[in-house]
């Protein structure tokens, strides 16, 4: 059996910005040590830093691509190295794609798929070994509202994200019996980086998005990182295998 | 300390609301119970909690008890419901008489007090929160709990989103927590083999069923202001038994 560490670790993939940010500041908050990846080491760079400064937390990042089998291995061997156990994975890293499937190249396709699917799968498979040794683990899968709700135009997100939600309910299957519980949070319109750069770029409109929601309003990084530290502070080995929409009401609109 | 949070756990008496009212206490929050049966008097004094007596089955009452309330400590802005009967009854063995019963308990009573609530609620601009207790039954049909337990309960899921959709506008946000079986006095005379059977069906490691407390931390963070980005959901809590 492995010993338990004192710090609480988290994983947070695309942990630099956006939601995986958020997520990562509130673990920190709440005295994790951290340890977050994605492809810009400059973004990494800085929020490391802040985490440790603000935190006073261990931090451990490393620029990866995380669709790369080989390259996602050597990062949890060195997260395993330097923190010894892990609590938290937050599969969270992503990609978007605004294109009309008769547009749509196969290899776009491929590359959102390996992106937003095939990075949760393989983070969870080896991140995944380590828990089963601990007999205890978290696993978080940020999906999306499209995984269930698809929209025009988005057809390899909304088919990466459904597979998140099977990922999850099959992981929760298979893993329930070590001790490892697994969600997916399907995030509706949250007002992200990402988000804001395609709307100065006039991708898409602003109040398009929001009329999704039933009160008109896009969802704060803060709305989705809430609900994260409440699945992780109540953890509940009775709560298991489900997709958490936090939507505005997207779901119920549709 | 959370002074102006104020919240009604109708049923509050029973198993599930209870384990809300211990949550919400220790969290600052000023609590109304709203009960047929009041088996723990002394803890509601002793923690300065409101109690009312009764099964809400009258309107005239219902109004009276919310403007008591409004009179006594300001309005509430948070309503959980978790007034509910059991039957394990199949839909060949029940009598009208038990029908209507728990058609009344389970759906009609808790929409009377949702309908009152909802109108002192749309008059203020600040938020308001109900969260409602369904099932699991209510989503996939019950395999022990009876039809019409089922039916009511899915009537209580499809009533969540009716509301988050027709006053979500008006600052009212409406969520409903969907619980497998849960460690209650409801359940507590549930046959041996029949729990046993359900335990062995999670796919969690699991020596009982699940625990107030799963549900009750749920409730505490659906009546925060951090979670005010969830509404119309259905929040599933079973033990995967539901996959």
């Amino acid at each position: 059996m492995i010993k338990k560490k004192e710090k609480k670790v988290a994983i947070i993939t695309g942990g630099s910005k956006g939601i995986g940010y958020a997520c990562a500041k509130k673990l920190a908050k709440e005295g994790f040590n951290i340890a977050i990846c994605s492809r810009s080491i400059k973004d990494l760079k800085k929020t490391s830093n802040f985490l440790k400064k603000e935190y006073k937390i261990n931090c451990f990042y490393m620029a990866i691509d995380a669709s790369k089998n080989n390259q996602v291995k050597k990062f949890v061997k060195n997260v395993v190295k330097k923190f010894k156990f892990i609590n938290v994975l937050i599969n969270n890293c992503g990609i978007q794609l605004n294109k009309k499937f008769e547009k749509l190249t196969f290899d776009e396709l491929q590359k959102v798929i390996e992106i937003n699917l095939f990075s949760y799968i393989y983070f969870s498979k080896l991140v995944g070994l380590q828990m089963i040794k601990q007999k205890e683990g978290t696993i978080i899968n940020i999906s999306s509202v499209l995984s269930k709700f698809p929209l025009s135009g988005r057809l390899p997100y909304s088919i990466s994200k459904s597979g998140i939600d099977a990922l999850t309910r099959s992981l929760a299957l298979e893993w329930s019996k070590y001790n490892i519980i697994c969600n997916s949070i399907n995030p509706g319109h949250i007002y992200t980086d990402l988000i804001k750069k395609d709307i100065k770029k006039g991708l898409i409109s602003i109040n398009e998005l929001k009329k999704r929601s039933i009160n008109n309003k896009l969802g704060s990084l803060e709305d989705i990182s809430n609900f994260v530290h409440y699945l992780i502070k109540y953890r509940s080995i009775y709560q298991t295998g489900q997709s958490y929409f936090i939507d505005g009401g997207f779901s119920i609109k549709k | 300390m959370k002074k102006n949070n104020i919240v009604i756990i109708a049923g509050g008496d029973g198993g599930i609301g209870f384990g809300c009212v211990n949550v919400f206490l220790k969290s600052g929050y000023k609590i109304i119970v709203i009960d047929k049966k009041n088996s723990n008097k002394k803890f509601y004094k002793d923690n300065n909690i409101i109690f009312f007596k009764s099964s809400i089955s009258k309107e005239s009452s219902i109004k009276s008890i919310l403007r008591k309330i409004e009179k006594k400590v300001g309005k509430a802005n948070i309503l959980i419901n978790c007034i509910g009967k059991f039957s394990s009854k199949k839909i060949t063995e029940i009598s009208k008489k038990e029908i209507n019963d728990i058609l009344r308990v389970n759906i009609i009573y808790p929409i009377l007090l949702i309908k009152n609530f909802i109108k002192i609620s749309i008059k203020e601009k600040k938020v308001t929160k109900i969260i409602n207790i369904g099932s699991m039954a209510g989503q996939n049909g019950g395999e022990f709990a009876g039809d019409l337990y089922s039916i009511s309960k899915a009537g209580i899921i499809n009533l969540t989103k009716s509301i988050a959709k027709k006053y979500g506008k008006k600052n009212i946000i409406c969520n409903c927590i969907n619980p497998g079986p849960i460690d209650t006095p409801m359940t507590k005379n549930w046959p041996k083999k029949i729990k046993k059977n359900l335990i062995s069906k999670f796919k969690v490691r699991r020596e009982s069923l699940g625990t107030v407390y799963d549900v009750s931390n749920a409730c505490l963070f659906l009546a925060s202001d951090k979670s005010n980005y969830i509404q119309g959901s259905e929040l599933n809590i079973n033990g995967g038994l539901v996959i």
